[in-house]
């Protein structure tokens, strides 16, 4: 389990940057509703929420895709992989790094949102299943980035896991276990206090079995190129 | 054997013959044996390059082996798929009594690639970084950190970001956490190429006193002076093969000649061969048989003799021949 914690905290300080940039825009963006005299209107919250949680689901679906590129071609993979790491090891350590991403990314959501129309009990049980709605989503999401770059080009990887992640939203009615994500942030309201724990399930569920299958194919792939 | 058992067994060993050798170099202690290993690489347009072809090597305990090969000649391929990093297209191989790829023997191997990359934070942090992915624990991880920043003179720069480093420190740094783990074999892929002759110096020192331990050395190297140096046993290799291989000492061994250095003479003795002038001094050859009576010979015609050495070639004049001779037998027509 060392291994796994250590390569996960390792991909949160490669993306520090990029977490502190995106920590920040709920704020920034909070800053342009925000007004001394009055809250801001749930309406206007709750479609800014439903924005920001699309835009960290997509953010990890280009973050995961791009991780094995950016480190074969960096040679850090080398020196990584050439300890006693598996396979396994490096992805759950690589999609554990996004899971902090995402936890830091969505609680700043909700702190914004919380900033913006004020502490109440109806406002944070709503952001807090927007926390795990929207952590939930972005996993799935970034597993099957991950899984699609082991095998295909990374912005490939990335475009594919958001059509399959955004494209359910489209039909009317989509099967829960081919779209786990629409399930999860589908409702027309993001500020709703109901968790699908179905649906949470099936994303934790199939983000595992992603994982498993992205391992089988990753253990058969050189992480080097022909430097020769 | 049932087939599901039998196709289990196979998909962790790669073939029956793969699992007993990794059994039978548990028992002889070979820390790295390649068995007809070859790796083919297939571009987009589907044109095909062999990195190695049946190549085959086998290591023992204690020894320090010299890799050497010209550019492209497939020793990284090599040492990528002993480490697991590449597949093999055909062929086995054990390292420290394990097939290619197995976890267990990578936490008893120290790794040093030919570029060294690491995560941009500070030296310290980058040994015990490696170290703990390789099991090494506290206290001993802080202990083994500081006395390895000391043996590669970075005990100033320890707490310096490495992105700010140069490219002798940084192979210092690789050296050092290849080292962290205290490995039984030590892989290093052009280790020097960035050093200074100072920390060319202490590095084949920290070498040698990491052989003296009992421990093994993997050396890819085009550093050919400190190949001869250092080195047990060297293996040439070319286009993804072997070409020549064996001790040093034999290797270098060009016959049973002397070279006999002298001066206060005029001409060489007779039936001594290659003589010519020295900085002033008479150099000449002979062979074992005939060295006492030309000494005997110098002296009786009033010379000195200042040295008698045996006559052998450097490994860069060897690298040359064997190279150019495996180049052209290619080029010969069948």
């Amino acid at each position: 389990m060392i291994p796994v914690l250590l390569l996960a905290k390792n991909f949160l300080r490669q993306n520090r940057w990029l977490l502190l940039a995106f920590a920040a825009f709920p704020f920034l963006l909070g800053a342009f509703l925000w007004s001394p005299h009055h809250a801001a209107s749930q309406q206007d919250v709750s479609e800014i929420v439903q924005m920001e949680v699309r835009y960290g689901v997509v953010v990890l679906a280009f973050l995961d895709s791009s991780a094995i590129y950016n480190e074969k071609r960096s040679r850090r993979i080398v020196g990584v992989l050439s300890k006693a790491v598996t396979r396994e090891q490096y992805l759950l350590g690589l999609l554990l790094g996004s899971a902090y991403f995402a936890v830091t990314y969505f609680a700043s959501v909700a702190a914004a949102a919380l900033w913006l129309i004020g502490v109440s009990d109806l406002a944070v049980g709503a952001l807090s299943s927007m926390f795990v709605r929207g952590t939930l989503a972005a996993l799935w999401t970034a597993s099957v980035a991950l899984f699609l770059s082991t095998f295909v080009y990374p912005f490939f990887a990335a475009a594919i896991a958001a059509a399959l992640a955004f494209a359910p939203f489209a039909l009317s009615h989509a099967n829960t276990f081919l779209a786990p994500v629409a399930a999860l942030l589908g409702a027309s309201d993001s500020l709703v206090r109901s968790i699908p724990i179905s649906a949470g399930m099936i994303a934790i569920a199939e983000s595992a079995i992603i994982l498993l299958l992205a391992a089988q194919i990753f253990v058969r792939r050189d992480v080097t190129v022909n430097i020769e | 054997m049932k087939v599901r058992q039998r196709r289990r067994f196979h998909s962790a060993l790669g073939s029956p013959r793969a699992f007993f050798l990794c059994r039978y170099n548990r028992i002889v202690a070979a820390v790295l044996e390649f068995e007809g290993i070859s790796k083919r690489y297939r571009s987009f347009l589907g044109r095909e390059h062999w990195a190695l072809n049946d190549f085959s090597l086998k290591m023992e305990r204690g020894e320090i082996v010299g890799f050497l090969g010209p550019n492209g000649a497939g020793k990284t391929t090599a040492i990528h798929i002993a480490l697991g990093l590449a597949r093999p297209s055909a062929g086995h191989g054990t390292l420290l009594g394990q097939v290619f790829g197995a976890v267990s023997s990578r936490r008893k191997l120290g790794f040093l690639s030919e570029t060294p990359a690491f995560y941009h934070q500070t030296a310290r942090e980058t040994l015990k970084f490696y170290g703990r992915l390789n099991g090494v624990a506290e206290p001993e991880l802080s202990r083994r950190t500081g006395d390895l920043l000391a043996s590669v003179n970075l005990v100033e720069d320890a707490n310096r970001s490495i992105g700010k480093f140069s490219r002798g420190m940084l192979q210092r740094v690789g050296i050092a956490q290849a080292l962290i783990n205290d490995p039984e074999l030590l892989i290093l892929d052009e280790p020097t190429s960035a050093l200074d002759p100072l920390s060319r110096l202490k590095v084949r020192e920290l070498l040698l006193q990491h052989r003296t331990g009992g421990k093994s050395i993997f050396l890819s190297s085009h550093q050919l002076s400190e190949v001869e140096r250092i080195c047990d046993r060297v293996v040439f290799v070319q286009r993804g093969r072997v070409i020549a291989g064996g001790r040093t000492q034999d290797l270098l061994k060009e016959s049973d000649e002397f070279e006999i250095t002298a001066s206060g003479l005029r001409s060489a003795p007779p039936e001594t061969r290659n003589s010519h002038t020295e900085n002033g001094h008479l150099v000449f050859s002979t062979t074992a048989a005939q060295q006492r009576s030309a000494i005997e010979q110098v002296w009786s015609a009033g010379g000195t003799v200042i040295s008698v050495v045996p006559k052998t070639r450097t490994m860069e004049e060897l690298f040359v021949e064997l190279m150019t001779n495996s180049e052209s037998g290619r080029r010969k027509p069948q």
